[in-house]
């Protein structure tokens, strides 16, 4: 499950493209009026996911369009995310680790009444179901977490860019 | 005699104290004394090493000697060269060998050269091997005078360079608790200023600075840009011709990889200074142009990458190819002729907007660098032949539905019209129908509101443009009375008077733009329409940025203060008339919030007046409210007379206009005598006490307090504050208007505080007591907030107030332990009062003081979380989250209260409450890890529930905290 780590020579994919990112959302009077709740959207999904670092590029996953607001969905009511990332080549080796990211990222910052659902956005990635496999399995993403490694490459992809 | 004793260690102590006695008194020394001396010395060199420290003492002292006869320097220098082997004394002696040789280089240099390239070596000698970074720094400054004074290398340049470049690049952390204080930037800095010294040592330094960079450590690569651009300051051609290919290869992989800001930063910077190097040197005829060979291959490498504008490395070459081209204006030359057209080419080329806001972006870049340059030389730059494909491209942006591409467009647009001759006439009348169409009707308000912005920068280049174009239009569209719905017509209007102000960047606009925009006013006046109070406020925002953007301009600020102070005036007093014979119309003028609006245009209008011209103003404005002289208004014609501070039932709404009056009176400049001023004074005292409307007595309140600030101590102003608490005291006691009394003690201790005034003690003292008045009690302590806060419209430095600068400071270092103990002896029922004064307080005050004061108050603090009023937990939550950040040792101790508090308050019904609990809970993790460890696992079980909070603010800080932890 672990693919090289960030630095590790060429880079598989050295000049991708980049997608502009969206701005701040902007904070609504409805937002600030302390009586109304605001449900859960896609956008707010989105929002969580958008900022984490690629473990090649210096760049987020919003600018390399590996995570798009139209891919994310959400239902508040009956509690379910699911959410689709597409690798920026289709041999990329670190499919898995970016699902690993994104599913920790939600896993940290979601209710515990979601039930998630990462995987690969269909037909963009060799091994495809191997991967959401191993994604899906509750098992395989807990003991991926133990390994401190491994952890560490996770949180320095959902750290804050400095 | 312990000099010739046999045992080296009492020899030593004899040598030792005569060195002592000669550092005591060198200064006292006969020639000849020191020519026997230093010859003693100098065959002690050669004794036991135990002896060796205390000679070299000795000569340090004779080496700051003036009598030292000629050649004993080099005699001096010679034997230690020979004699001692300086790396393997000690630190402090080593440091002793510099301090001679730099006394000597510092008095002896014409000595030291007859010594030839021997002084260098024996340096190097000296030198060589040293550890020590105290010493380092000493011996760097030697090796940078050696040069700069020019002294013979000879053969041993090599030596030199290696005995220095072995530190670079420095690696050095100065140990915790260091005495010494020397800093690794301060060695970094040494260093650097030697190896940048001399383009002899080029050669050697220029593979160094390759390999460094080559390498994977940051602080090798940053250390090595950084010294190759000091370098560039003084290379030449020559030095760089052989190494230009691989540092070009080298910029360039940092730049196009790079993952660090800084880094990419300083590559742009050293190809920068490249270029400038090469530009500088003078060709000679035979060699070939390496500058432009140089360019040649950065085109090569950059240009291609420029078509594919949604690539990673874009932006990279685009910012290499600005660095480049910013060097020189040949280098600009250069490398426009070649991009400008591709960029231009590229952009007709990508037809979706985002796409081609890059390129334009990028034209953008270069086109900055132009107005580096100055205006556009006639014959040679590529920009003029460009003119009409740049202006398409640009104009066909600003038509584009894209927002962001309209956003570049309007950038690009400002410079091109700031650089001179650049447009014809006929642009620039496209430029301003562009503006105009973009500011009013585009609909996005960011595009408009850029548009404004550069309409107001080019203004003042093209005013003649401006006024005869772009202000009719608005002029037109501001009275036009289309049958459009309601809210359409309304909001153009409100950017047709944004437009206005926002144009009026030059004197001669603004003379046209002001009677329109009174014209308005007046307008408004008349009207009948619902909603006229909102357009009134516009009218007078747009007043005030007209004013704010003519302040420093004498001849415009009067022309404005003449033309808009009387006209509001009047307008006012007519209104205020009409309403006192009860006829309708006119009333939306004296709504408070028309009146409020009002006061920053006046006092902008004001402030930047010249003495003389604000004397013969306040000598009309004065007399207006105090006799009802009305005849320097316009249209002075009123059915009665103005009154405001008579007295009768009718007068309330000319009384409101004091608001006007405290906004002139406040805002004149210090020096500037104000006629009837005790008259006026007590006018207003009497107003603040007796009205009943809050909206007035406030406004006299702070009129009072504002000329209170300003009235020179003495006599007089002692007995107006007298009468002041006098009339103050019996009000606070009871009756039925107590609140207005508060209202002015509050402003008057405020405008005393300001000042330092002796009796301004006193009054905060009653301000405390009032504290634990059940009544009052919750007022006076958010009066604290008045106390402490900026405010906006008096007593502020920009009103010219007597403001001192320590005033916050001096204010919490007398008042807060009285706020405590205040605290201490209150009842229950308004222990809550002090708590809120205290943290208005302190959340006012400059956060450096507070990391320092607020250790002491923190059991104070700490109880006020518990505190139900919400106020004071969030003025206390927002003071705990600096202290968090900054002072994480102290807080350490408290950590299990903190851990509990917060997230109790993150339950909190008060949305603004959770936030900023959560933002303290996030603010923890900065606390040491070892103190956090044991109360991971409840805080982040704690923090899973505001992940479900209603409010998506809330959630959005509960991610960060939760994260965090």
């Amino acid at each position: 499950m672990v693919g090289p780590g960030p630095g590790a020579a060429p880079l598989e994919n050295a000049n991708p493209l980049i997608y502009r990112r969206s701005g701040e959302r902007p904070v609504t009077a409805r937002e600030e009026d302390d009586e109304l709740p605001d449900a859960i959207d896609d956008r707010e999904i989105f929002d969580l996911i958008r900022s984490i670092n690629d473990p090649e590029h210096p760049l987020t996953l919003e600018e390399l369009n590996v995570v798009e607001q139209v891919r994310v969905k959400v239902n508040d009511a009956e509690s379910t995310v699911s959410v689709e990332f597409t690798p920026t080549i289709p041999h990329c080796s670190m499919a898995t680790l970016i699902g690993l990211s994104i599913k920790v990222k939600l896993l940290r910052s979601l209710p515990e009444r979601f039930k998630l659902d990462v995987h690969i956005t269909p037909g963009t990635h060799v091994s495809e179901h191997a991967v959401n496999k191993q994604l899906a399995d509750k098992e395989r993403v807990a003991a991926a977490l133990e390994n401190s490694h491994l952890l560490e490459v996770v949180n320095q992809c959902l750290s804050a860019r400095s | 005699f312990s000099l010739e004793n046999t045992d080296p260690r009492t020899r030593g102590r004899g040598i030792q104290l005569l060195s002592q006695v000669l550092l005591q008194c060198y200064s006292l020394l006969q020639e000849k004394e020191v020519l026997h001396l230093v010859l003693f010395y100098e065959s002690r060199l050669q004794d036991h090493h135990l002896v060796i420290p205390s000679v070299l003492q000795g000569l340090r002292a004779l080496s700051m000697c003036e009598v030292l006869s000629p050649g004993l320097a080099v005699s001096v220098l010679k034997a230690i060269f020979q004699e001692v082997h300086v790396q393997s004394l000690m630190q402090l002696d080593r440091h002793t060998v510099y301090s001679i040789i730099t006394n000597f280089m510092n008095t002896r240099e014409e000595e030291l050269k007859g010594l030839g390239a021997d002084f260098t070596f024996g340096f190097i000698q000296v030198m060589d091997g040293e550890k020590d970074p105290r010493n380092l720094l000493v011996a760097f400054q030697i090796v940078r005078d050696l040069i700069a004074k020019d002294y013979a290398l000879g053969p041993f340049v090599e030596e030199l360079f290696e005995v220095t470049s072995c530190y670079f690049p420095v690696d050095f952390t100065p140990p915790p608790n260091d005495p010494h204080g020397i800093q690794r930037e301060d060695l970094i800095l040494s260093l650097r200023a030697v190896l940048a010294s001399t383009p002899q040592f080029a050669e050697f330094l220029l593979p160094l600075l390759i390999e460094k960079l080559d390498s994977e450590l940051q602080s090798a690569k940053l250390d090595s840009l950084q010294t190759l651009t000091a370098c560039c300051a003084i290379y030449g051609q020559k030095e760089l011709q052989e190494f230009l290919p691989s540092l070009w290869s080298s910029l360039r992989r940092e730049v196009f990889q790079t993952a660090s800001e800084k880094i990419e930063t300083e590559c742009l910077a050293a190809l920068h200074a490249l270029s400038a190097c090469l530009s500088r040197s003078v060709l000679s005829s035979d060699s070939e142009d390496l500058l432009d060979s140089f360019l040649s291959s950065i085109l090569q490498d950059c240009r291609h990458h420029l078509c594919e504008p949604d690539m990673k490395l874009v932006w990279p070459s685009a910012k290499l190819l600005q660095a480049a081209a910013g060097a020189s204006l040949r280098t600009y030359h250069r490398i426009t002729r070649s991009v400008l057209p591709l960029l231009l080419e590229q952009y007709t080329k990508h037809t979706q907007s985002s796409q081609r806001r890059t390129i334009l972006e990028m034209l953008l870049g270069f086109l900055e660098l132009q107005q580096k340059w100055g205006h556009v030389e006639e014959d040679e730059s590529t920009l003029l032949l460009l003119q009409t494909p740049i202006c398409s491209v640009v104009f066909s942006a600003l038509t584009d539905s894209s927002v962001q591409l309209q956003l570049v467009g309007i950038k690009a647009l400002t410079i091109l019209g700031s650089l001179q001759g650049f447009l014809s006439s006929s642009d620039l009348e496209l430029v301003v129908d562009h503006l105009i169409r973009l500011a009013l009707h585009e609909e996005d308000s960011q595009s408009s509101e850029a548009a404004m912005e550069a309409a107001g920068s080019l203004a003042p280049t093209y005013p003649k443009v401006f006024s005869g174009r772009m202000v009719p239009r608005l002029e037109e569209e501001l009275q036009s009375e289309r049958e459009e719905s309601y809210h359409n017509h309304h909001s153009l209007q409100q950017r047709c008077l944004q437009s206005l102000a926002a144009v009026s960047t030059h004197t001669s606009i603004m003379k046209e733009t002001v009677p329109v925009l009174l014209q308005h006013l007046q307008k408004l006046q008349k009207g009948t329409e619902a909603g006229n109070t909102q357009d009134m406020v516009s009218v007078c925002q747009s007043l005030h940025r007209v004013a704010l953007q003519c302040q420093q301009d004498v001849e415009g600020c009067w022309y404005f203060h003449q033309t808009v102070v009387p006209c509001l005036l009047a307008m006012a007093v007519q209104a205020a008339m009409q309403e006192s014979t009860h006829t309708l119309p006119g009333k939306a003028l004296l709504e408070e919030e028309v009146l409020v609006a009002m006061i920053p245009v006046i006092s902008a209008a004001t402030t930047h007046l010249s003495p003389e011209l604000a004397a013969q103003s306040v000598s009309h404005v004065v007399p207006l409210f105090l006799d009802g002289e009305v005849s320097f208004l316009p249209q002075n014609s009123f059915p009665c007379s103005f009154q405001p501070f008579g007295d009768g039932e009718c007068l309330e709404a000319q009384r409101r206009l004091v608001a006007l009056l405290m906004a002139f009176v406040c805002s004149l400049p210090r020096n500037v005598a104000i006629p009837q001023q005790e008259w006026l004074l007590q006018e207003l005292l009497a107003l603040s006490c007796s009205c009943n409307c809050p909206f007035t007595a406030t406004t006299a309140a702070k009129c009072f307090a504002g000329l209170v600030n300003k009235h020179p101590a003495g006599r007089q102003l002692d007995e107006i504050l007298q009468l002041a608490v006098n009339r103050m005291e019996p009000g606070l006691a009871e009756g039925p208007r107590r609140m207005q009394a508060l209202t002015l003690l509050l402003w008057v201790t405020k405008a005393l505080v300001l000042r330092y005034h002796p009796l301004s003690s006193c009054l905060t003292d009653k301000l405390l007591g009032l504290l634990g008045d059940t009544e009052l009690g919750p007022a006076a302590a958010d009066g604290f907030s008045l106390l402490m806060a900026e405010s906006p419209d008096v007593l502020h430095k920009g009103c010219h107030a007597d403001v001192r600068i320590m005033f916050r400071q001096r204010f919490f270092t007398d008042n807060v332990p009285k706020l405590v103990q205040g605290f201490h002896g209150a009842g229950p029922d308004v222990k809550a009062n002090y708590l809120k004064g205290l943290s208005h307080v302190l959340n006012h005050l400059p956060k450096p003081v507070l990391v320092t004061e607020l250790p002491t108050l923190l059991s104070l603090l700490l109880e006020a979380l518990s505190c139900s009023d919400r106020v004071v937990q969030l003025s206390t939550l927002s003071c705990l989250h600096p202290l968090l950040l900054e002072a994480p040792q102290i807080m350490s101790l408290h950590v299990d209260t903190l851990v509990t508090k917060f997230l109790n308050l993150t339950s909190s019904p008060t949305m603004a409450v959770r936030i900023a609990a959560l933002r303290c809970a996030h603010a923890l993790t900065s606390l040491p890890t070892t103190v956090l460890l044991p109360y991971k696992g409840r805080v982040i079980r704690a923090l899973a529930k505001p992940l479900d909070d209603k409010k998506r603010l809330v959630r959005k800080e509960a991610v960060a905290a939760r994260g965090e932890w």
